[in-house]
């Protein structure tokens, strides 16, 4: 259904060409879940935006393309001449909100008016709501709408930016609930963009790492968090609290992100990876498949 | 309805020690300024009682806080005085002359704002544009001249090299018969009256003044609106509803718009209250009568009465302003009525 082949993104930036994605391949089938996972800057909301069409104009493809059911769509989507089936859930709910109106205007001119109260329903949020403003409502219930608001378009896809981030357990828990339901009953598929491995682990069929705007692995949820590949996923695991015995065990990713302004490495990991060895900076990298559904882009995997 | 109400009289009783405040300082400013009125009124050759019998009427050779207290209390009465030039009471004269300030201040800050408005918006969605360029530049042109020089300009093109306009004396045409006084403004008593060679004439009479004064609002309503419409659209919340689909009117003159109006609503109130105080030397240029050339005839004179009137009368109409701005505010912005 989404095919991302090859697709490299540059911004033009006062310090220079910033290269934000760097030959991306992926793709989604209709009904999947598919979890997005890197560090702040790893290029992740860049790809979802380019996928939902909300780059800035600032952004430029090197390469690739992005196909929606075979037709390519542009990542600069100003005009929506064109109406592809891809809605989004943003990181911020409730500044993601017009602040002066109400939820059911807000609703009705996405939806509809006849169908602010269903979607309401759907996402689980008392209808007496309807006539507030999202200054009235809680994180959780501005995350709802913002829901019923990308599920008033009627998405085949649906992209979630860290819907959670900001909100607290129980409502991140309610909310990937409601995700997950939803999807499961419309058939809908979810690219899942988030830092919290755990997290994609816990809700998606597949995992996808990002690093410093490179595809790092891509595999199934389960086989990725159990047994990662790649020197990166390994780290990004360990530095999930979950799976420390204590706050001393809890590891962080040494190193800091390349530059991406700068001159890079064909693996832009080299620098932070403690299994770097001389052939690593050779000829570009590309996805190398472990398994048909298990790919790495790494010369010296784990396993 | 009810807490609309309330806000509006919480208002008008934050802005009662500032109006005092006003008092104040025109009373004292006035008594500062040169020249002696009782000299002035006295006529070409005075004698030393005559002089000394104004002065006594005037309350002049009383002490200043004694001079104050009078002052307060037949204010108090809704008593500004006495103009020693027309010889009628100030109240009178200004509320006689108030309409024309008023029909030209509105006129001028309509005008901004129907032109600033669409500049900036088109500014804001064309940032770095040829148009937004010229805009720019329109708008700092205007904004560097001085009014009284735009309107000199305006009248030398249009009435004497074009005559296109008529003679920058006053509100309508000198031979003509205005229309039965309603509401003071011609344009509208026109209307009312069915006189409508009133109304073309009154319409015709008040375009080059409103458009010499129109000029310096423009500049700053023009920026706050491309600020404030920048803004707004590089926000998450336009981000998301570009996600929906939606059309793109809709985006940018519902959504993205009245969001950025909270701003330049600000702005349109202080540039009102700088348009009152423009208005005084545009009033004169085109022989306006209202009460910016009122006050600048008194001026002159050290006529206190009627200055002070005029200080007090401006001090007011920003109290107002700014109060019909907070229940605009309020009307745009549910928050701000609720924060109440």
């Amino acid at each position: 259904m989404l095919e991302v082949r090859n697709l490299s993104i540059e911004f033009s930036t006062r310090r220079g060409t910033v290269k934000a994605l760097d030959r991306i391949d992926l793709s989604i089938a209709p009904g999947e879940i598919v979890g997005l996972v890197g560090e702040s800057g790893s290029g992740k909301s860049v790809l979802s935006y380019a996928i939902s069409g909300l780059l800035d104009r600032s952004a430029r493809i090197a390469s690739g393309e992005i196909r929606w059911h075979g037709a390519v769509i542009e990542p600069v989507r100003e005009r929506r001449s064109t109406h592809a089936a891809i809605a989004q859930i943003f990181q911020n709910p409730r500044a993601s909100l017009n602040p002066i109106m109400t939820v059911r205007r807000q609703l009705g001119d996405v939806a509809g008016r006849d169908r602010v109260l269903s979607l309401l329903e759907n996402v689980r949020i008392d209808p007496n709501r309807a006539d507030h403003y999202p200054f009235e409502l809680s994180g959780g219930q501005c995350q709802r709408v913002g829901i019923a608001l990308a599920l008033g378009c009627e998405p085949e896809l649906l992209i979630a930016d860290e819907p959670t981030t900001g909100l607290d357990v129980t409502t991140e828990a309610a909310i990937m609930a409601l995700i997950g339901d939803l999807s499961q009953r419309r058939g809908m598929a979810t690219l899942l963009v988030t830092h919290n491995l755990a997290l994609a682990a816990a809700n998606c069929d597949r995992i996808a790492v990002m690093h410093a705007g490179q595809l790092v692995e891509c595999g199934p949820a389960e086989q990725l968090a159990y047994s990662p590949m790649h020197p990166y996923a390994e780290q990004l695991l360990a530095s999930v609290p979950q799976h420390s015995e204590s706050a001393d065990d809890l590891r962080t990713v040494p190193g800091l992100l390349p530059d991406l302004a700068g001159p890079l490495l064909p693996c832009r990991f080299a620098p932070r990876c403690d299994r770097h060895q001389p052939d690593c900076d050779a000829s570009p990298l590309s996805l190398i498949a472990r398994s048909p559904q298990h790919f790495v882009a790494c010369r010296h995997p784990l396993c | 309805m009810f807490p609309l109400l309330r806000s509006v009289i919480k208002r008008v009783a934050f802005a009662v020690p500032t109006i005092f405040g006003v008092v104040l300082v025109s009373f004292a400013l006035t008594r500062l300024l040169p020249g002696d009125p009782a000299v002035y009124f006295a006529g070409a050759a005075p004698t030393p009682e005559a002089i000394a019998d104004i002065r006594k009427a005037m309350l002049l050779d009383r002490p200043l806080l004694e001079q104050f207290v009078s002052y307060v209390v037949n204010l108090l009465h809704g008593d500004l005085g006495k103009s020693l030039i027309t010889g009628q009471p100030v109240v009178k004269d200004l509320a006689a002359r108030m309409p024309a300030t008023l029909e030209l201040t509105g006129l001028s800050l309509l005008i901004a704002l129907l032109v600033s408005i669409p500049l900036g918006v088109i500014g804001a969605l064309r940032k770095g544009s040829l148009i937004d360029h010229a805009a720019r530049f329109f708008s700092t042109t205007a904004l560097s001249m001085p009014s009284f020089f735009t309107g000199l300009l305006l009248v030398f093109v249009f009435y004497y090299l074009l005559g296109l306009a008529p003679a920058p004396l006053g509100r309508i045409d000198p031979l003509g018969l205005p229309p039965p006084v309603k509401s003071g403004l011609i344009v509208i008593d026109g209307f009312l009256a069915g006189d409508y060679e009133s109304v073309t004439d009154g319409l015709a009479h008040l375009v080059l003044p409103s458009i010499a004064l129109a000029l310096s609002g423009i500049g700053p309503l023009t920026r706050i609106t491309r600020g404030a419409m920048l803004t707004v659209l590089s926000s998450d919340f336009i981000r998301a509803a570009r996600s929906y689909d939606m059309p793109r009117w809709r985006l940018v003159y519902v959504y993205a718009l009245r969001n950025a109006m909270l701003p330049v609503l600000t702005t349109a109130g202080f540039v009102f209250s700088f348009l009152i105080s423009a208005n005084v030397v545009v009033e004169k240029v085109f022989s306006w009568p209202g009460i910016g050339s009122y006050a600048l005839q008194a001026l002159v004179a050290s006529d206190y009465a009627a200055v002070q009137g005029f200080v007090l009368s401006v001090a007011l109409l920003y109290v107002l302003i700014n109060i019909l701005i907070d229940v605009l505010y309020g009307i745009v912005d549910v928050r701000v009525r609720l924060a109440e």
